[in-house]
Parts: C-alpha cells; sequence; structure tokens
C-alpha cells in the first residue's frame, strides 16, 4: 500500500520510542517502523535481524512491501545515567551502539532507495544535552548523533537527500513532531545540514 | 491542515523578491494580505498579482523605518482587512562596503530599515495580537546574521540584532498566544544579489555560480522556497518553533 510520497519509515532500537514517534507522524501518511524486536503493533513494523547484512534485508523488504521511502526518521534510544568510573564500559558501548551505531546501519541501507526519490529527507532524532552529573555518556550520544547528522548531509547533498537533526529533551519526546513533519514536508526542500531543538511548551527557555 | 484561512497577514518589502513570494504563498493559503513596500508601484504590482491569482490583496505602502509611516499602513490594513494576525518582517536593505569605509548614514539606514523596522511594526501588531491570543511573527534574518559576512557588518549586525530580538520576544509573549520565529535564509535568487556581485567586484551569474558552490546542494535557493518554509511555520506549528531561528542555508559552508 504505497502512498504517493512514499513511506515514512521510522528506525531504530528502541520499540517504545520507535512507537512513540510513530503516533507522532500525521495520520494520512503511511509509517512503517523497523526495530530489533517486536513491537506491540506489529501491523506495520519490519524487524532487523541480529545479522550482519541485517538493515540492508529490512530496508529491501520495506521498499518491497510498501514502495521506497520518501522520509527516513532514526528514533533515539534511551541512555542511562552513568558517571565518570562507568565510561568506556558496557553502558558506554550500549548508548553508542543503539543510537550512533543504529543510525548509521539505517542511513546506509535505506540512503541509496532515498536517492531515487525527489525530495528525500532524513532526519536523525536525538536527546537535548542535560545538566548535572551522569550525563557524560547522554553528551556524548548527543552529539556524536548531531554532528554525524551534518557529514551526512555532505555526504548525500549531490543525491538530493536532505539531511537534519532535531534534539528534544529526554521527557519531551513529542516535540519532535512538528520538527519531523516540517523536515518531511516539501517545503523544507532546502533546509539540510541543521538542527532543530524544538519544544512542547513555547515560552520555555532551553 | 491550513491554519491561516481568512487570517489577515501583512508582509513588509513584498514588493519584490522573497517577500512578494510570501505574499503570494500566503494569499494561496488562504490569508487575506496587506502587501507592504517602500515603493509604491510595487506594492501595487504584488497586490495585483495576488488578486490575479484568486486571492485577496491590498497594498500598504510604506517605509517601515518611519514610524508614522508604520502607523499608518497598519491603520490602513486594520481599515481594509481586520486586525493583523500573522506579521511578516521581511523588509531589508543591504549593501556591502569594508567596514571602516561605511558611510555612518548609510550604516544607520540599514539598522532602522532591517532591525528598528520590525521592532516598529511587531510593537505596532501585537496589542490586537494579545487581546485576541492568537498571532504569528515570522521575521526574516539571514545566515549572516548568525555567520557574519564580510563587506556587510551593518547587514550582519542588523540579522543578528534580529534573532536576539526573535528569542526575547517568544518568551515574552508566548503565554498570550503568540508565536515568534525567525527565519535565516543563505543565498536566495533575488535582485539584492547586485549588491553582493558589485562588491566582489563579478558579474550576478557568477557570484550565484559562487553562492552555490558554497554549499551543499550546489544551488542556491528560490524565494519561492523561503516563502514556502515561512508559510509552513505559519500555519502549522509555529509554537514549536517559537524563539528558535530556522536556518536554510542548502546546507552552509562556514
Amino acid at each position: 500500500m504505497a502512498s504517493d510520497l512514499g513511506p515514512t519509515v521510522i528506525a531504530g532500537s528502541d520499540v517504545s520510542v520507535v512507537g512513540d514517534l510513530a503516533r507522532l507522524v500525521p495520520p494520512a501518511r503511511t509509517v512503517v517502523t523497523v526495530v530489533p524486536e517486536q513491537p506491540a503493533a506489529p501491523a506495520t513494523a519490519v524487524l532487523v535481524s541480529a545479522t550482519a547484512g541485517g538493515w540492508d534485508a529490512a530496508a529491501a523488504e520495506v521498499e518491497r512491501a510498501w514502495g521506497i521511502p520518501r522520509t527516513l526518521i532514526i528514533a533515539p534510544a534511551p541512555v542511562a545515567r552513568s558517571g565518570l568510573a562507568d565510561l568506556a564500559g558496557p553502558d558506554w558501548s550500549s548508548a553508542l551502539d543503539r543510537n550512533l551505531g543504529t543510525a548509521a546501519a539505517a542511513c546506509r541501507a535505506f540512503a541509496p532507495g532515498l536517492a531515487k526519490r525527489p525530495l528525500a529527507s532524513i532526519v536523525l532524532v536525538t536527546w537535548r544535552n542535560a545538566s548535572g552529573p551522569g550525563t557524560v555518556h547522554l553528551a556524548a550520544v548527543a552529539g556524536a548523533v548531531r554532528l554525524f547528522a551534518l557529514a551526512l548531509a555532505a555526504d548525500l547533498g549531490d543525491s538530493g537527500i536532505t539531511v537534519n537533526a532535531v534534539t528534544v529533551a529526554e521527557d519531551d519526546l513529542a516535540a519532535a513532531g512538528p520538527a519531523v513533519d516540517l523536515l518531511s514536508s516539501p517545503d523544507a526542500g532546502y533546509l539540510t545540514a541543521e538542527v532543530l531543538t524544538p519544544r512542547s511548551a513555547p515560552g520555555e527557555r532551553r | 491542515m491550513n491554519g491561516l484561512d481568512g487570517r489577515v497577514a501583512l508582509v513588509t518589502g513584498a514588493g519584490q523578491g522573497i517577500g512578494a513570494a510570501i505574499a503570494r504563498r500566503l494569499a494561496a493559503a488562504g490569508a487575506l494580505v496587506a502587501v507592504n513596500s517602500l515603493h509604491a508601484d510595487k506594492a501595487r504590482r504584488t497586490a495585483e498579482q495576488v488578486t490575479a491569482a484568486g486571492g485577496k490583496a491590498v497594498a500598504v505602502p510604506g517605509d517601515v523605518a518611519n514610524p508614522a509611516d508604520v502607523e499608518s499602513f497598519i491603520t490602513e490594513t486594520e481599515s481594509a482587512l481586520g486586525p493583523v494576525e500573522v506579521l511578516v518582517n521581511n523588509a531589508a536593505i543591504l549593501s556591502m562596503a569594508p567596514f571602516v569605509e561605511f558611510d555612518r548614514n548609510e550604516f544607520d539606514r540599514i539598522i532602522n530599515v532591517n532591525l528598528t523596522g520590525p521592532m516598529l511594526c511587531t510593537r505596532a501588531v501585537l496589542p490586537a495580537m494579545r487581546s485576541s491570543r492568537w498571532g504569528r511573527i515570522i521575521t526574516v534574518a539571514s545566515i549572516w546574521g548568525i555567520i557574519g559576512a564580510r563587506g556587510a557588518a551593518p547587514y550582519s549586525a542588523s540579522k543578528g540584532g534580529l534573532i536576539g530580538f526573535t528569542r526575547a520576544l517568544a518568551d515574552e509573549v508566548a503565554g498570550d498566544g503568540v508565536f515568534v520565529t525567525a527565519i535565516a535564509p543563505g543565498v536566495v535568487d533575488t535582485p539584492q544579489l547586485a549588491a553582493d556581485a558589485a562588491f566582489a567586484g563579478v558579474s550576478v551569474t557568477e557570484i550565484k555560480q559562487r553562492y552555490a558552490d558554497d554549499t551543499l546542494v550546489n544551488r542556491i535557493a528560490t524565494a519561492d522556497e523561503i516563502a514556502g518554509l515561512i508559510v509552513w511555520l505559519a500555519a502549522n506549528h509555529t509554537g514549536a518553533f517559537s524563539g528558535e531561528t530556522v536556518a536554510v542555508t542548502g546546507g552552509r559552508s562556514e
């Protein structure tokens, strides 16, 4: 059931966050989630196997069943608070893998298809920096994903794919909705290599 | 989704370029548009284009840097269409020279038009927006207001000032249902490129190519693209971006 605009694909390593982002997409659009485990509502979900070619196979499955996507949204995964003593420990590897690693794998798998569509876009949603102790992993993940987005925009500029990052507070994922809506709009075709910082409550200081 | 049907919009500097494109786009989205320009003939021409395309528009010429003019053209807008609900601060001028050679009067003129003008217009429309608890103010800044540009110190300063103004005002009025956003375009294909070309000592065609080469998408923006984004922000989720400056550069080269 491919729409004229192609499906909106939401990919991530955390099923819950992917599901929350999917609910923010306007209902008129076809949304396909790409996740590593069975979600609660699997009707339009594609599972990523833990094999070397897992993401490539998932992208191929999406294109076969729903058509070439026009928008790829990368969902963030929660990052545990960890102190400096845990830096480079298992939490560090997990946080980077579930955020940056997933972003890289999904973008690599879907970019060739996106390049075949006019006005294709990649939106990397990540966390806004938080203050206080225990946020070194969060800062590293958020910074890495933001800069990955900017570099990817340069790599994909010639192919016509726009790439942008959206940062949201950990307790305000809903703020990503308007930004994703904007960045997947045809009116945002000249908007690339930027970081948007929307918020749900206007007037609040960041 | 269209939140602009029947809304009254005022676009400053709409006699040509981005402003004219914004006026056309707003009207296409259902807004009733007041077209401001310093030049009455240009304001009339844009208003006629809007009307010819089936929209509703009136020409309200005047100088945004002149408080009496601002009061006058906003009164004209209210009489013809109703209170302003969407204000697009677009009017701006650009001239280029090395900073030490900039004539003081020219420096002041740029600041007055580009920075003081939007403040005057905003102050004039805010009371009605606050009392109706609905308003959208979108200001056209510039990427040069973020990164600065050689030969454009006063222009860069004026646009940087708009970005700070946007942030501060957004916090003040968000509780009244008024959302304030800026966009910072990169290089746009408008008549203002002639000033850049003259400063660089090259043709307009050459300057366009140079700027295009500096983007990730290998082209400069069209006025219609920038207008489309502004109208999207006015019509949809401006609240999420209130206080923000959205840079639209095709991938900036810094």
